[in-house]
């Protein structure tokens, strides 16, 4: 698989906004243990922020003088072991009967959405590559090129295209209206979508199963889905990319590009199946639910041939 | 070595074969660390908890494990990312902590031991029914509901910050007893 990698410095966090590289922070904050940012990274945008606060005539970082001297007289004396002030080392009172018998949440998740929409921990995650010029130095991110000031992105766990230098909550479509997946393309025609997005191709054995349409406001999304046994292949198109903050869950590893009539095409996996995601012209389009990467290639050159 | 390593203590000062403090090369070490390294992490911890005296208390918490952890502190390839790890473990325990805390108050609530009341001009309080000692529930409504560091708490008791810990944990095991029955 090729990397993209992008060889930018974090010398380019020195032009986002103080709000933004706080937002940056507090994302990080919110990601589980492992799954951070790279802690130069963090300091780096630490020492912008309290280089810009020093220079603010309404400074207001904490004197390290006094802290010092805090430290010394109310925290240091005390030792513990190691542990934190707010660890114990006792079993976890989250055994309590009441947290115990709480209900588990509801999975209102449908089949068709479970496989190809991230989780709110993935949405960080993208949001966080979204505001981040990386450098080859950080472990876990990689950054692609631009598409309409957008950067494709990605983590372990998850893939998308975000705006550059922004963030944009991912707007979740809803499903609507049923038909038969045959008429994929007879409902993009009908939308005025004349653009070559939809595979000829279909690995044999699939058939066509439910359309979920979502054309309500801005963006559109077109969901096809075809069905074998119990294998699913899903297929998508989104209208107005450039506003989407999409993400996708993906196993581990850098994606492949794939790039066929001038179109780079993200190649990766989820659970083990294949899915891509592209960007061409104002629409985003991805399959998903592949078992091999050779069908997968199959559908998208299908895309491209001659009708 | 590279540059960014502190030099490795030769030896803590052992007492009855435990370390019991850093010497005075590790402390200057620690000293200059901490004054290099205290704003950086305390504009973490404060995006991280939104509250400045939490953060205050979760760096002050990191370097007090730093002590601690000298030995490792001071082998690290890279002591300040190091820190900032520490840091981000501590801030997880802290909202972990409160977090329990405010889920074990909000099930007595439920479970009809606590309910409020109010006085004339006064904010409502909770009313417990006597899983703890009047000074500990205090202390835990201090923690979880009012958003105090435990140095606050601690001051307003007029004990240390040792003993709030103690005194915190000692309240958790309270309740846990008290729904195991």
């Amino acid at each position: 698989m090729s990397n993209r990698a992008n060889s930018r410095s974090f010398s380019e966090l020195d032009k986002m906004s103080t709000g933004e590289l706080e937002a940056v922070l507090r994302m990080d904050a919110q990601l589980p243990e492992g799954e951070g940012c790279d802690t130069d990274l963090i300091l780096y945008i630490t020492d912008i922020i309290a280089k810009r606060e020093r220079e603010n005539p309404a400074y207001s970082l904490p004197d390290v003088d006094k802290a010092w001297n805090t430290f010394n007289e109310k925290y240091r004396p005390h030792t513990d072991g190691g542990l934190s002030l707010y660890e114990d080392g006792q079993s976890d009172i989250t055994e309590l009967s009441g947290i115990k018998n709480r209900p588990s949440a509801p999975d209102n998740t449908s089949p068709v959405r479970r496989k190809g929409r991230g989780l709110a921990r993935a949405a960080l995650i993208a949001a966080v590559i979204a505001v981040l010029m990386l450098a080859a130095t950080v472990t876990s991110y990689a950054l692609g090129y631009d598409l309409w000031g957008h950067v494709a992105g990605w983590s372990r766990e998850s893939f998308g295209f975000v705006p550059d230098g922004q963030i944009i909550p991912s707007i979740s479509p809803s499903q609507s209206s049923q038909k038969e997946l045959s008429e994929l393309q007879a409902v993009l025609d009908a939308h005025g979508i004349t653009a070559n997005l939809i595979p000829k191709y279909i690995p044999e054995g699939f058939k066509h199963t439910d359309i979920y349409v979502d054309d309500v406001g801005i963006p559109n999304s077109f969901t096809s889905c075809l069905e074998k046994s119990e294998q699913t292949i899903v297929v998508e198109v989104i209208t107005n990319a450039n506003i989407v903050l999409s993400d996708y869950e993906k196993d581990e590893g850098d994606p492949e590009i794939y790039e066929t009539n001038g179109v780079e095409h993200y190649i990766m996996t989820n659970m083990g199946k294949y899915l891509a995601v592209w960007r061409t012209e104002n629409y985003e389009v991805s399959i998903s639910g592949l078992e091999t990467r050779d069908e997968l290639i199959k559908m998208i050159d299908s895309i491209y041939e001659e009708k | 070595m590279s540059k960014n390593q502190i030099s490795p203590p030769e030896k803590l000062i052992q007492k009855d074969g435990e370390p019991v403090g850093l010497d005075e090369n590790q402390d200057r070490e620690l000293e200059k660390l901490y004054r290099e390294m205290f704003h950086s992490c305390f504009i973490y911890a404060v995006n991280a908890l939104g509250d400045e005296s939490l953060a205050e208390e979760a760096v002050q918490d990191t370097f007090r494990i730093a002590c601690e952890r000298a030995d490792r502190l001071f082998s690290s390839q890279n002591p300040k990312g190091w820190l900032i790890e520490t840091l981000k473990n501590v801030i997880r325990n802290m909202r972990r902590t409160r977090a329990q805390i405010s889920r074990a108050i909000a099930d007595m609530v439920s479970a009809g031991e606590i309910s409020y009341a109010a006085s004339d001009g006064e904010d409502l309080q909770l009313l417990y029914s006597g899983i703890v000692s009047d000074g500990d529930f205090a202390l835990l409504k201090r923690i979880s509901v009012d958003g105090y560091s435990m140095l606050e708490a601690a001051e307003e008791l007029g004990i240390t910050v040792e003993a709030c810990k103690k005194r915190v944990q000692r309240a958790k095991r309270k309740f846990k007893k008290f729904f195991e029955k």
